[in-house]
């Protein structure tokens, strides 16, 4: 037992290398924690717009139209992209650049998703994108607006009227999410898309009513508008 | 559906009736006896049947639409459109080549054939530009349009109108399939005009006396030639649902199964007859491929929209 104090020495220098260095990890890791925190929570500075990057997989365009006057059918375009302009405190109304792919329509059959992207209709061969630019905005509500812009379908440009609410903000492992809703109404015929309405008489509406579900991703503080 | 008819009746049967009282005014009595006018009448009453189609199908604007913007019209200009307009400049030029076929003498009656076969597969080839077009596209346009011309030229007299209405009602299905109805409609009624044509045409042989035969090479091959080649590289170039090449080509090149009895309809001891024996080649062929869509539209299982790998996508979405 004659190295017993040795013993002693050593366990407790060990324990007191261990905890120093125990220590050091643990304030490691605070700061580590702390330096991933503001991407992660962070909100932009207050009137900041942020841009929003549209996420294809939880945006989508749906449509809805009248069937041989009967009942209401609905329709979806899966790949829709683009970008969203928006300050997260909704000091300012989002500006929309929308960009929806004609070649993604989806009603559940592949014989009307071929006729819908066939001349009849969205004429996908000469016309492949249906776009959305916004240009003008009014405040309804909170995170409500009325949102004013060009729509471009089948190569005709047209303004339309869109009602918009923002959904909400959420917080993922990959940063922050916001979605937008955004609802509106237009006449075919405005775009050429007359197939339908008149011969055969009355086999599809006029009047297409068009939801739009937005998603994106929050990438950056941008300069505050003026 | 109650508005199918008449819609049916407007796009189709009305192009195809108007069509047929052109043709009647010169395959039956007098004029029957002038082969010029007998050629140029019938092809451009061909024509007219897809042309009318089209402009009922479309909008009679839509065929001067490529070239003026028509005031409060939103319609958008669409590259097809130039199947219209091609059809209706066709149904002159088709009457302009027979005149000048019979008046130039039979030496150069076939040498005005071929000039303006090459002449008009030039002009598809540069005015009639689809979506996708790249100069190998149109070369092949304009070469499709020579061997329709050609193969129509295989088909004897009368016969010419019945395998018209053959390849006409097999290329209506393959635009429907393609996601073209349209073109399909405007297809039907060619059909039923070129169906209406040669039963007057075949009429007016009987009940007119020192009636001019017909001559299937020239103006008639011509304008039949041109439509089928114009109908299927629209087809093609607009179809949504990936019909193979072979199908499209295939119904182009139905009058060439005519050539399959050719040896009969020559031994054959009647006009009639022979005529029967070259359509029965061709509807053999338009048959066959009917057949063979139909094996492959039954055939091929529903496709299903390919999903994610990730199962993060589905969650938090797109993950940079």
């Amino acid at each position: 037992m004659k190295h017993a104090p040795v013993l002693v020495a050593t366990i407790a220098l060990t324990s007191w290398l261990a905890t120093l260095a125990h220590a050091r990890v643990t304030s490691s890791l605070i700061q580590d924690s702390k330096s991933v925190a503001p991407a992660a929570t962070t909100a932009p500075a207050a009137s900041a717009d942020s841009a929003i990057t549209l996420d294809p997989v939880h945006s989508m365009a749906m449509f809805r139209i009248q069937h041989l006057g009967a009942g209401y059918f609905w329709g979806r375009f899966n790949e829709v992209s683009g970008s969203v302009t928006w300050p997260l405190d909704d000091s300012a109304a989002p500006i929309f650049d929308v960009v929806v792919q004609v070649n993604k329509v989806d009603t559940g059959n592949e014989r009307l998703d071929g006729n819908l992207q066939g001349p009849n209709f969205f004429n996908q061969a000469e016309f492949p994108t249906i776009t959305f630019k916004s240009s003008s905005a009014k405040k309804l509500g909170e995170r409500h607006y009325t949102v004013t812009g060009d729509l471009t379908m089948r190569g005709v440009t047209k303004s339309v009227e869109v009602d918009c609410i923002v959904a909400g903000v959420g917080t993922t492992p990959n940063g922050q999410k916001a979605g937008f809703e955004c609802t509106f109404t237009v006449l075919r015929a405005d775009y050429g898309m007359k197939w339908g309405i008149e011969a055969p008489k009355g086999a599809l509406g006029n009047e297409v009513k068009m939801i739009i579900a937005l998603e994106g991703d929050v990438a950056q503080a941008v300069a505050p508008a003026k | 559906m109650n508005a199918l008819m008449p819609y049916l009746l407007n796009a189709v049967f009305v192009p195809a009736l108007v069509a047929g009282v052109f043709a009647l005014i010169v395959a039956v009595g007098p004029l029957r006896r002038k082969p010029a006018l007998l050629e140029a009448g019938l092809a451009s009453a061909f024509c007219l049947a897809f042309t009318l189609s089209f402009a009922r199908e479309v909008d009679a604007w839509g065929l001067v639409r490529n070239f003026f913007a028509i005031e409060g019209e939103s319609a958008p200009i669409e590259r097809w459109h130039r199947i219209g307009l091609a059809a209706l400049l066709l149904m002159g030029a088709s009457a302009l080549i027979a005149f000048a076929r019979f008046a130039a003498g039979q030496w150069w009656a076939r040498a005005i054939t071929i000039a303006s076969a090459l002449i008009v597969s030039i002009f598809v080839g540069v005015f009639v530009v689809f979506p996708g077009a790249t100069m190998w596209t149109q070369l092949a346009q304009s070469a499709l349009v020579l061997a329709c011309i050609a193969t129509v030229s295989t088909c004897t007299r009368i016969a010419v109108l019945w395998i018209a209405c053959l390849v006409f009602a097999c290329l209506a299905p393959l635009a429907v399939l393609g996601g073209f109805a349209s073109l399909a409609v405007m297809c039907a009624a060619t059909c039923s005009g070129a169906l209406i044509i040669a039963t007057v045409v075949s009429a007016g042989a009987r009940w007119t006396r020192d009636a001019a035969p017909l001559d299937s090479v020239g103006a008639l091959a011509v304008a039949i030639g041109t439509m089928i080649a114009l109908v299927t590289s629209c087809g093609i170039a607009y179809d949504t649902a990936a019909i193979p090449l072979w199908a499209w080509l295939t119904a182009a090149m139905i009058p060439l199964g005519g050539c399959a009895f050719l040896s009969r309809a020559n031994a054959a001891s009647t006009r009639t007859r022979a005529t029967l024996w070259v359509v029965l080649g061709s509807t053999v062929l338009a048959l066959a491929l009917l057949g063979a869509m139909l094996l492959r539209e039954t055939a091929t299982p529903p496709a299903r929209e390919p999903t994610s790998g990730d199962p993060m996508d589905g969650i938090f979405g797109r993950a940079e």
